[in-house]
């Protein structure tokens, strides 16, 4: 199982990389735009990193429906788990292999984004006393939001006309998107993510059980 | 534990509607080779496939090691080596690379004589596998399918893109591996001479059944091709069973007869033939009598 996992993260290295530099690149913009607005000092928690958590919302679970779709159409392509299905390991171990590098990808680049938010509240203290559950009810629904986005691409991934399911996908983030706008960032949203992501998470197993390889 | 290596019971597999496999009931004893022929799309590598788990049957069960296919575990797929038709391997991975990744998932990995194969077929480590040719792909799936020792060896068209030198190594190997208690090998192939080599027992796909499954030996004792001269124009009917083919020419008639036996022998001579010349045949003349109908 370990070899498994080793391999995902040797292969995904460059996702590795490219996903932290994307992650970098976002919070270089936040560092910049709360410098910026520093010279008036906040009442409450700074607009833009408001701002730029609302937009995170939207651009890491795309990242991350496209890295699920993306490796899912690759590997079916390449033949990559025929051959490995044929070594010392079980379907169920390498689907489980796939959603352990996934679910580390996504846990490392929340948290870069969760410590810099932290850093940036501490050295730029609001004026007013603020609710400090906001900001992390907002990266819990990133979390969730990007963990539902990898595994609605993870099963997608693996469907023959995959033109028209990321288009079907990106639809159902913007649904998704939507009710949270509705809702906020409340235990509401949260509920209807996992089950979003819970019922990805077998239809894809199933799918990757039962396809050929 | 099964006395097979591999079994499946009333096998039936359907494509679009279309019947690929029609109730397969196959059975390669333990310690055996077993060469599975037919036709190009017939269903060989679609049974194979189904065997490994690659695909699922529409009907019937399969068992590897006495094992259900469903329900073998990464311990037990580790007992199972398999070559695969066109060597798909991980084309994007260098050699060396993908060497290690099967050592790392191996259950045990036979590092001298893996050794011995790579300098046998003089395999370049740092070359990526989609630049190598046909038959080095051949050799690096063969030498990793050896490597792991299995019980169990499964070659979809594993000569295919090698030479002449590169497939006397590969049967070499082949009968090296079965001297070893229990091995068995269950391989598909079109080089029927090949086959007739190494092979202890065979299995003939025709239209998605199973129409030959007896050794090699018994196949050849059962099949018979008779050249049958009579004083006048030979009978349009001898009223015989199973007839595999028959031409007739004047008063010469050519026909080749599944089971031949005393019976039939006596249901001839009471057309009171002038002579009757038994041909020899080659396993590759009975393929061909068997699926040119």
């Amino acid at each position: 199982m370990l070899a498994l996992i080793k391999r995902e993260f040797l292969d995904g290295l460059a996702v590795l990389v490219g996903g932290t530099i994307y992650v970098l690149i976002w919070i270089v913009v936040l560092v910049t735009l709360t410098i910026d607005s520093s010279h008036r000092p906040p009442l409450s928690i700074p607009e833009p990193m408001i701002e730029f958590l609302v937009s995170l919302c939207i651009s890491i679970p795309l990242f991350f429906i496209l890295l699920g779709t993306v490796q899912g159409y690759i590997d079916k392509n390449r033949k990559v788990y025929t051959f490995l299905c044929t070594l010392a390991a079980t379907r169920h171990r390498l689907f489980t292999a796939r959603i352990i590098f996934g679910l580390s990808l996504i846990l490392w680049m929340v948290l870069l984004v969760a410590a810099t938010y932290a850093a940036l509240l501490v050295i730029y203290p609001p004026l007013m006393p603020y609710d400090v559950m906001f900001p992390v009810k907002m990266l819990l629904t990133l979390l969730l939001l990007s963990v539902t986005g990898f595994f609605l691409g993870t099963q997608w991934g693996w469907a023959r006309h995959w033109f028209f399911t990321v288009c079907s996908a990106i639809l159902l983030l913007a649904i998704i998107l939507c009710i949270i706008v509705i809702k906020s960032f409340h235990w509401q949203s949260w509920i209807l993510l996992s089950t979003i992501a819970a019922a990805a998470l077998i239809r894809s197993w199933q799918k990757f059980m039962t396809e050929p390889l | 534990m099964s006395d097979y290596a591999v079994q499946t019971r009333n096998l039936v597999k359907y494509y679009d509607g279309r019947c690929v496999l029609d109730d397969i009931n196959l059975c390669v004893p333990r310690g055996c080779i077993y060469g599975l022929l037919g036709r190009n799309g017939i269903g060989k590598t679609t049974l194979i496939r189904i065997l490994l788990g690659l695909e699922s049957a529409t009907r019937g069960q399969t068992s590897l090691l006495g094992v259900e296919t469903e329900k073998l575990t990464a311990c037990e797929r580790g007992r199972i080596g398999y070559v695969a038709e066109g060597h798909h391997l991980i084309q994007h991975y260098r050699v060396g690379k993908l060497i290690r990744l099967c050592q790392s998932l191996a259950r045990q990995w036979d590092q001298p004589f893996f050794d011995h194969l790579l300098s046998t077929f003089r395999l370049p480590l740092d070359r990526k596998i989609k630049n190598l040719s046909t038959g080095m792909r051949a050799q690096l799936n063969l030498a990793l399918a050896m490597a792991i020792n299995p019980e169990l060896l499964i070659l979809d068209d594993p000569t295919l893109g090698l030479d002449t030198v590169s497939r006397r190594q590969f049967l070499e190997l082949a009968i090296d591996l079965i001297q070893n208690d229990g091995r068995s090998i269950l391989f598909s192939s079109h080089i029927l001479s090949d086959v007739e080599r190494i092979a202890d027992r065979i299995g003939i796909l025709v239209a998605g059944k199973l129409v030959v499954d007896c050794s090699l030996e018994q196949l050849k004792n059962r099949v018979k091709k008779l050249q049958v001269i009579f004083p006048e124009t030979a009978p349009q009917d001898l009223h015989l069973n199973e007839i595999i083919h028959q031409k007739i020419r004047g008063r010469e008639m050519v026909l080749t007869v599944a089971n031949w036996n005393e019976q039939k022998q006596a249901l001839l001579n009471t057309f009171q033939p002038e002579s009757t010349t038994e041909i020899p045949l080659t396993l590759e003349d009975i393929f061909i009598e068997c699926t040119n109908l």
